[in-house]
Order: structure tokens, then sequence, then C-alpha cells
């Protein structure tokens, strides 16, 4: 009767067993005696050439076997498992970095639109979008520039047709806006503007506005600093020092512009701030009665004020960036910091 | 505008400091761009250069030997190429320190001592030429101070000024507004006029043709003037300014115009023929020759200032060359005129020819103020150039323009602005402001606008005056809370920035490019229609607009594959533009979202390989972004487009949501790309209609799950999904999913054949599955397999 011999192969698995002490020579234990290939293995397939009635003893007595380097392996493997979370083996090497996964960014221009979607969003504004391709009416006329005006040339215009033109701002949705909803109105509208401008490293034909519109009755210029103080204090700090000046713009009366203490001096003077302590951050105003005339509410009964700015404008202001044309370079090195 | 603070000092005194006015005038809307101090110019002396030589051992330096008046004469290496011998020039002498803490030293330059400096404009200063040295006029006697001679103690201001204010175009515009500001009064020029006994009227007249262009058109007679170098007081008042002074003639106007804001225009009364000034329209193709010697031919419908021949001047614009005074200039006829806004603003626009008179006429003159121009600048000529003024004016203005009148409500004052605003402080602004109030009763006021504010036509502008100077500063901010609108707010907003997340999370970093496109890159969109143009491009460059948005995201990846990149996935979130001649402005405007990718996913690591970017790398992109976006039912439709190789329409429940495909040869050609490059674009609205749909939850099974590999081997010609369909037409509700986990080809398989593995899972809600059942579900697709694709099992 042909038996595997359990006590040697036993005595040979206790001795390796004894030298595997580490995940990896586990390994190795297993693939010796338990892999696809290993003893066990072969001792299966040697018991197909017995004879058949001593088929069943060797089985067993291999089972047995089995059995015992089973369980053996397991235990020894639990253990090593243990001891690597307790107490890494001195081949571990941490200092390798992990395996690379990366996330994408998003565009500063996007971030810093979603900071002040979330800041507006919370004082109970919506967001309106409008056309890219405008007529003369709505980026012109109905915002009250008068035909013939210097007012024009303000905004140097790219025009598709005779009257249709690229939007130069992005007050034609307020427009829009006021014609389709009955006041109260607060809403804010991103988008983008186009200027006949050449590209250099402050300007280029494209870029990003925001606009924001309230209307209701009894607001006055108080409202509108009060808003916008809130505006600039979120988004910039509540240490920042806000001043409005008079200025002009066709669709407001009377017209601001806001400044805010200069983000790299903080307010001492510097080069960026042209030693003034002050940035220009946005344009506002009470809406003209005409623009309200046009849209059909009564100016007697409502107001309101509307303000613009640039977010490229904004976000150079803030992160010191000198060339505005890194926003549309596609430049993951300059993306990517952000 | 340029401001002289002395000029200023005329007409009103202020005990501030340069900086305190900049910014009283910057915070009620006239912005200072610029603040100019003067400086003492400590060492600066005036110099005679007496030698003048090529310096031995460089092209474009000159060696000097200048007289300072000192008892030797300065060795000055010079380096401006309009230095000769003979002139009087600034020297900075060594230890002087010029602006900008800039100090002169003893130096040796190229071998040759140098002891000081000969100045230009720039370097001392005084303004932005750099062109050569500052050359001074030959009577400044040697050796004395520069700043004795030349005063440089005035501030200047720079305002850039909005467009609604002309008034503010001139000193007195600005010492006005600074009078109401700081409750000071305002000193007009005053003078005296002496006539002679001729009437001017008898000896010319003025016929207005055009009286649209030309509602008013005024003259005054000079005989027997002396054209001369004007007085130091004049030309340093211009000088300040940065005008160059001319003769006294020409700098008499320019005086007054700087001082009033109203241009005026003096001609050479022997140039003009006959004795009369006609203003009239221009007609079809005339030509005329302007006084900077430019030759036009005129737009119709220009105004034109004729004598009893031809055409004189270029109504508000320019005069022409044929009546300019010149050095033997004699008798003198002195216009002072109010031209139509909108007629000098379209005329100067066609004519490209943009001046300080045009800049005023098109933004409104006064036409009240006529007179009193016309009147103070003959005083100036007297004053400067002598002769005898012809007594009375030649007046021509047909409808008199009358005072805009506005009744001012002062509840409307306070509800603007948002605080009270006394009647005392209304009143003390407007009388400042040159306000007429001709009555007030209940809190209401009549008044009459000043005509040099054409700005000011209601109520609400004269509430700007008041409160930019009360100073919106005063005005306290409200701080009641808003409350939010009742409607849901910004919820596609939420949505998209959502669809931005997702990308970022895949590794996408997010761009924004150029809407605007030369024609040759949007030709790569491969899009059959043509672009919408701009008619009016800044250049060639940007002539188109963007149907995709690949053709710049593919710039993009270029220009990153050329700064050593070799993993680039982007993506942009923007507008493109097609023509639409249904719509109303003539376009259509589809909101998309695209990615592209390229090169290796991952970049370096040192665990395992790295593979490169391909089809179904993006496809797994675009099916992931889909799944979570909430689509379930995506098919794939092959769709053709020049620009890519294996396109497929991206489709769901019939709706195409946009396409994805690899870009072809020879548009990477076109960057020089030599990686494939994978590419695709989504429509918005569609994602943001479906993240909008409600989930319908399904309650996970409490039992164990069953799962199943099957392989079968079918023909290699044969694509997966009729293997798929199979699966998908199983009639039991017990397989829950099932996706393909392997394709193989290759040995012991025959040449052309492949197998294809399936991994499957079912589970049932109810209860424990039993193996049975499910090997009969097997079976039966195993026959279905076999039956209809003669697909067999591997086994
Ligand atoms: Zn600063």
């Amino acid at each position: 009767m042909t038996l595997p011999d359990n006590d040697n192969l036993r005595k040979e698995f206790d001795s390796d067993l004894e030298n595997s002490i580490d995940l990896l020579s586990i390994e190795e234990l297993r693939i010796k005696y338990l892999g696809r290939k290993g003893i066990i293995a072969s001792l299966m397939e040697s018991m197909k050439d017995l004879p058949d009635n001593e088929k069943p003893v060797f089985g067993k007595s291999v089972n047995e076997l089995k059995k015992y380097f089973n369980t053996n392996y397991e235990s020894a493997l639990k253990k090593a498992n243990s001891e690597k979370q307790s107490d890494s083996s001195p081949d571990f090497d941490n200092t390798l970095p992990g395996v690379e996964i990366s996330l994408g960014k998003k565009h500063p221009l996007t971030q810093v639109w979603e900071e002040m979607l979330d800041i507006f969003t919370r004082m109970g504004f919506e967001v309106a979008r409008g056309p890219e391709v405008e007529t003369e009416y709505y980026n012109f006329t109905a915002l009250n520039f008068p035909e013939n005006h210097p007012a024009r040339d303000m905004q140097d215009t790219l025009y598709i047709t005779d009257d249709t033109m690229l939007r130069t701002h992005t007050s034609p949705v307020q427009i829009r806006t006021m014609l389709s909803t009955t006041p109260p109105v607060r809403v804010i509208v991103p988008g983008r503007v186009y200027r006949n401008e050449a590209i250099s490293a402050r300007s280029y034909c494209v870029f990003n506005q925001i606009e924001g519109l309230y209307i209701d009755k009894g607001i006055s210029l108080a409202d509108l600093k009060g808003t916008l103080i809130s505006f600039a204090k979120q988004l910039l700090g509540s240490n920042v020092k806000t001043r409005f000046r008079a200025s002009y713009f066709p669709f407001t009366e009377p017209s601001a512009e806001m400044d805010v203490s200069c983000i790299i001096c903080e307010g001492k003077g510097c080069r960026v701030c042209k030693h003034t302590g002050w940035l220009e951050l946005l344009g506002s105003g009470m809406v003209d009665p005409n623009v309200l005339r046009n849209v059909g509410y009564d100016p007697e009964v409502y107001s309101g004020f509307a303000w613009g700015l640039g977010i490229e404008r904004t976000t150079m202001m803030r992160y010191g960036i000198k060339d505005i044309r890194y926003f549309y370079d596609g430049d993951l090195r300059f993306l990517e910091q952000f | 505008m340029k401001i002289s603070l002395n000029w200023l000092s005329k007409y009103i005194s202020i005990k501030k400091s340069p900086e305190e006015i900049s910014e009283l005038l910057t915070m009620a809307g006239l912005e200072v761009s610029s603040l100019k101090k003067g400086n003492s110019f400590d060492g600066v002396l005036i110099g005679e250069v007496k030698e003048c030589t090529k310096h031995p051992n460089a092209d474009k330096l000159s060696l000097c030997k200048v007289d300072i008046g000192a008892d030797e004469e300065l060795p000055i290496v010079c380096g401006a190429p309009n230095v000769r011998a003979g002139m009087k020039v600034p020297v900075a002498t060594v230890g002087t320190v010029l602006p900008e803490d800039f100090k002169i030293k003893k130096a040796k330059i190229r071998g040759e001592e140098s002891r000081g400096m000969i100045c230009s404009e720039k370097e001392l200063q005084i303004s932005d030429s750099h062109e050569g040295i500052m050359v001074l006029p030959d009577e400044w006697k040697i050796g004395t101070p520069f700043s004795d001679l030349y005063d440089t103690s005035d501030t200047l201001i720079e305002l850039d000024l909005t467009p609604n204010r002309p008034d503010a175009l001139s000193h007195i515009g600005v010492a006005r507004d600074l009078s109401a500001i700081l409750n000071l009064d305002l000193q007009k020029p005053s003078f005296k006029l002496d006539e002679s006994k001729v009437d001017a009227s008898s000896e010319y007249s003025v016929e207005i043709e055009d009286k649209v262009g030309c509602p008013r058109f005024a003259i005054r007679i000079i005989k027997n003037v002396k054209i001369d170098k004007s007085p130091e007081w004049l030309s340093k008042s211009l000088r300040a300014i940065g005008i160059r002074s001319i003769n006294n003639i020409v700098d008499a106007s320019n005086y007054v115009l700087m001082e009033l804001g109203h241009p005026i225009h003096t001609f050479d009364m022997d140039k003009l023929s006959g004795n009369k000034i006609i203003i009239r329209s221009s007609i079809k193709d005339e030509k005329v020759v302007t006084l900077d010697g430019i030759k036009h031919k005129l737009p119709e419908d220009t105004v034109l200032v004729c004598d009893e021949e031809k055409p004189v001047g270029i109504g508000g614009i320019m005069g022409l060359q044929n009546s300019e005074v010149s050095d033997d200039t004699i008798n003198l006829l002195i216009e002072c005129a109010y031209f139509d806004p909108g007629k000098i603003r379209k005329s100067s626009k066609k004519l490209g020819l943009y001046t300080e008179a045009s800049k005023r006429f098109e933004r409104g003159c006064d036409p009240n103020d006529i007179e009193f121009v016309l009147d103070r600048v003959c005083s100036v000529i007297l004053e400067t150039a002598g002769g005898e003024l012809s007594k009375g004016i030649i007046d021509i203005y047909p409808s008199i323009i009358d005072k805009v009148k506005i009744r001012l409500r002062q509840k409307s004052v306070n509800s603007v602005i948002g605080m009270e605003v006394s009647e005392t402080t209304v009143k003390e602004i407007l009388n400042r402001l040159e306000y007429e109030i001709r009555s007030e009763k209940d809190d209401n006021y009549e008044l009459l606008v000043p005509s040099f504010r054409p700005d000011v036509e209601r109520e609400i502008d004269v509430i700007e005056e008041v409160a930019r100077i009360v100073g919106y500063d005063k005005i306290p901010p409200s701080e009641h809370a808003l409350i939010p609108l009742s409607s849901s707010p910004n919820n596609n907003e939420s949505q998209n920035i959502k669809l931005k997340n997702m990308l970022v999370g895949f590794g996408f970093s997010e761009i924004y490019t150029n809407s605007l496109m030369p024609y040759k890159l949007w030709k790569l969109s491969g899009d059959s229609d043509e672009p919408v143009r701009v008619t009016n491009p800044i250049s060639m460059d940007m002539e188109c607009l963007r149907s995709s948005l690949m053709p710049r995201m593919l710039e993009a990846v270029s220009y990153n594959f050329n700064r050593q990149r070799k993993s680039v996935k982007l993506f942009e979130d923007g507008i493109v533009i097609t023509p639409d001649k249904k719509s109303e402005t003539g376009v259509e405007e589809i909101h998309k979202v695209a990615a592209i990718i390229a090169g290796e996913l991952s970049s370096g690591n040192w665990i395992g390989e790295n593979s490169s970017a391909d089809y179904f790398f993006l496809k797994g992109v675009v099916e992931a972004y889909l799944k979570a976006i909430g689509f379930s039912t995506v098919t794939f439709t092959e769709s053709s487009n020049n620009s890519y190789h294996n396109r497929y329409d991206i489709i769901d429940n019939g709706s195409k949501l946009g396409f994805m495909g690899e870009i072809s040869q020879p548009v990477l050609k076109e960057f020089d790309l030599e990686v494939g490059v994978f590419y695709f674009e989504l429509e918005v609205s569609l994602l943001l209609k479906e993240m909008k749909k409600d989930i319908s939850f399904l309650e996970p099974s409490k039992y164990p799950s069953i799962m199943r590999d099957l392989s079968f081997i079918i023909d290699d010609s044969m694509q997966s999904e009729k293997l798929t369909a199979i699966f998908e037409g199983t009639n039991t509700d017990l397989l829950k999913s099932f996706k393909i986990s392997s394709v193989y080809k290759g040995s012991p398989l025959k040449e052309n054949e492949k197998s294809i593995t399936y991994h499957l899972i079912f589970s049932s809600n109810e209860r424990t599955l039993e193996e049975s059942e499910i090997d009969k579900i097997c079976e039966g697709i195993i026959n279905v397999a076999s039956d209809s694709l003669n697909a067999n099992l591997r086994v």
C-alpha cells in the first residue's frame, strides 16, 4: 500500500514554517505546499495512478496533511498580518510615493464665480442667463444709451450684422429679466462678454462679467451700499474697507464705482493700486428711470439698483495675477495652482 | 483732461494738499488718474553746449563741452540724437538727485569723463517725452537755476472723465465742482474789453444754412494784430498742461479753450474771400485739406464753415489750411459756435479725426456762453497781440436753446439717497453748481439747469448731483436683511456645478478658451455650415465664433504638450454659436460641455505600467459620466465628420446628447500632435434635464446573490452588441446585471474567432436563489446564443 510520507512532509513544513516570518515567505510557503503545483496538488495528481482500492485511504491521508498545512499557514498569515499593522517590517519603504491619482482643477474664474454665486444665493438672488449675441435694442437702446453718443464708445463693439452684436456687457439680461418678471426682481447674471480690444496683458477681447439687479419698492442708495459692502466683506474678508465714488453709466442714475482697500498693501499704497491704497471692484448705480420705463415698470413706484464686475479683474486682483492671458491659454502649470 | 493746480487757483482758493484735492474730485465723479507734484530741481542749471563731437568709442554717444557759468566748461557724455553745439539745455550737475532717486555722479562712460547730465523732459518728469534732450529758449541765461525760469512748483492732475461731463473739460468746470464740494466761492475770469468804433456787422455777415448742424454761430473781428511769441505767463500755463506754445494767437485760443472748455477757431481774415461766412452741409465727394496738411474726402452731411467761395473749416472739428493764421497774419476773424453733438460725432468718427474741439462738441458745449467766450478770447488776444477789436458780435442764433426746467422734490432726494439731506444743503449745492432756483413751494423746487450740463435732463439727474456733492460715503449703508424670494433659487446653476465637479473627479482640469478664432481654426471643427462672423473683427484671427469647443481645446492640448506635458485631460463648459435665420438674433446658442484627453493616463507612476489614453478610456469616462448624471439607456451610433475618426453620436431615448470620437490625423497634424487625442461634447441642457428627474429607489436585496461567468466564442467580425442583446432579452427578473469582463483572441481559438466573457449577477428580493434555477437560466441563454448567433460556450 502506498501512502504519502506525512511525517517527513510535516517536519519539512514545520521547519519552513519556522522561517516564514513575513508575508512574502508565508506566501512562498503557501505556493510550495498548497499552490496549484504544490505538494498537495502533486499528491492529488499522483493519486490517479493508484489502483482504485487504494485511492480512498491515500486521499484521506492527503486531506489530513492538507488540513494540517492549511491551519498552520492561516494562523501564520494572521500573525504576520497583525504584526505588519503594528510594526512595519524592515523592507517596507513608506517613503515611496502613493499611486498617483490626479483630480482635475476647476478654472480659477469658475472658482471665483462659484464663490460669488454662493454669497448672492445666500442673499436671496437668483441666477439669470442670456444670449451672447444680442440686438442693438437690448445691448444699448433699452439700457438708455443715447444714439450717436460717446457713451457707446465706452464699449467697443463687435458687430455680427448692422443691428446684432456680441454683447458688450451682461446688462441686456437685466432688460430680458425685467420684461418677463413682475417686481420684486433679484437676480445675478454671469456670462461672457466681448469687446473690440486687442489682446494684451491687461485686456482680452473676451471676458466674464457678473451683473446684479435688485428692484423693489423704496430701494435707495443706502440699500445699494448695504448690499455691496456686505458682498465685498464676504468675498474679501471682513477687514476690507470700501468707498463709493460718483461715476457715470448710461443705465444708472446716480452711478457709483465701488473701491475696496488694496488687498496687496492693505491700503498703504503700492504699485498695484497706483499708490492710492484703493482698487476698483465694481460699477453700480440706481437703475435709471428710463430703463424702468422701457420695461414697463413705473419709476414712481419701483426703484432699484444694479451693479457689474469683471470676474477676470477681480481674480487678478485677488491673486496678484498680472497677465489676463493666463486665463485663456489653458496652461496646466497655471491652472493647477488654484 | 489735464488740470494745473496753479491755474485752478485763479478761480478758487483752496487750502488743501494736492492729494486731498485729488481725493475730493475722485469721490465726486471726476476721477483723478494721475497726480504729478512739482519738483524744485536743486542742482539743475541752464547750460549752453559749446562743443559737440562724436564719442571715439561709441557711435550713438556725443562728447559735449557745456558752459554752466562756472570757471571751466563741463565735459558731459550725452546719448541724445538731437544734441548740437549752441543749444541751451538743462544740466543736472554732479550731486543732483533727479526724480525716482536718480543721483548724478561723476563717471567715465566708455573711457570718457562725464561730469553731469543733459536732461530730457522725461528725466525732469515734465512730460513723457524721451525723444531727446530738452531744448530751452536761447535767451535763458547760462548758470541760472532751472527752477527760476521754468516753473516746476505746479502740480498736474490728470482726470479720467466720463462722457457725460463735457463741462469738466475745462479748468473753470473743475473749479466749479470743487466750489460746490467745499462750499467756496468761484471767481470767474474778469476782464475789460475796449472796442473800436468800427461796427463788425458793417464788415462781415454770417448765414447759417445748416440750422440743424449748427444752431448758433458767432464771430468777432480784430484788426492789426502782431503775431509774436506768447508772453511767459501764457506759454507757461499751456506748458504746465502739456501744450506747446506756438504763437500769441494760437496760444490765446488754446488758453481760453482749456479755461472755459468752449472751442474757438481763428481765421486769417485776409485769406477769406468775400465778407460773409456761410455754414452749410457738405455735398457728395467734397475734398478739403485740414490744418495738419492732411487731405480728407468729406462724408456727406458734414458741417462746413465756408467763405463766399470755399470751405474754410470743418465745423467743430478742425480748421482748414487755406485760412490758417500764420506769421504774417494781420487781421483776425474769430469764431465761436455751437454744433450739434450727434452730427459732430458722426463726422469725426467717419473722418477718423478726433480733436480737442470735436471731443467737446460731441459731448455738448454750452450754447449760451458764446458771447462770454468770444469776449474772453478777444481780451487775451488784445493783451498779447494788440490790435483793434471791431464793435459788437455778429451772432446768429435762430432758435434759442432754452435751459431745461426740472421740478425737484425734496422727498425724492431723500428717498433715492436713502437719508435726509437738509433743504439748506440741497439749495447750497444747486447754487454752487449754477442751477437757478426759480421757485420753491411745499418742498418742491422749480429749477433751471445750466446749459453747460447737457446730461442733466430729469429730476433723477439732479438728485445724482446732490448725492455726489454730499458724498456717497456720507450715506449710511442699510443693514436690513434681504429675505429670499419664494421661488427655488439657482437650481440649474448648482446642477451645472455638479457637472463640472464630476469631470474634475475624473481628473479633467477646466479651461476657458477664446470663443473668437480665425477661419482656418474654425474649419477644424469639421462643421459643414458657415461660421457666424464678426463684421468688424480686431484682426482676422478673431473673425469667427466657435461652433464647437474642439478647435481651441485641441490648441490647448498642443500648448501643454509643447511645454513637456505628457498627460493632458481638459474640459470646457461654454456656449457655441451657429447661424439660425429663424431666431431673433440670427444665431443659435447652445451650452456645451466638452472634454479632451491625450497622452499618458497617469504620468510616471513607479508601480505598474503607464497606459495611454485611448478610445475606450474616453468611452469609459462618457459612460460613467452619463450614468452618474442618471442616464441608463445610452447608445452609440456611428456618425461622420472629417475632423474625427471613429466618431459616434451619443443617444439617449432617441435624443442626441452629443458625440465622442478620436481626432483625425490631418487635424492633429495642424498642431504637430503625434499622440492620439480623444474628445467628447455634450449638450448641457439635456444633462440638466436628466439630473432633475426623480430617483426611483430600489430596496437592496437581503439575500445573497449568485454570480456566473459565461464565455462565448463568436466570429471575430461580429459586434459584441449582438451577444449583449441576448442578455438584455432574457425574460427573467433574477438577472440583476451583466457586463463584459474580458475579450480574448488567440490560441487555442481559431484565427477568426474571439471569446467574450460576461459576468452575470443574479439575485432576488424575496428569497435565497437555488444554484439549479440559475443553471437553467444560463442554459437558456446558451441555447439562444447558439441558435441565433452560432455562438458556442467556451469550456
Ligand atoms: Zn496697494
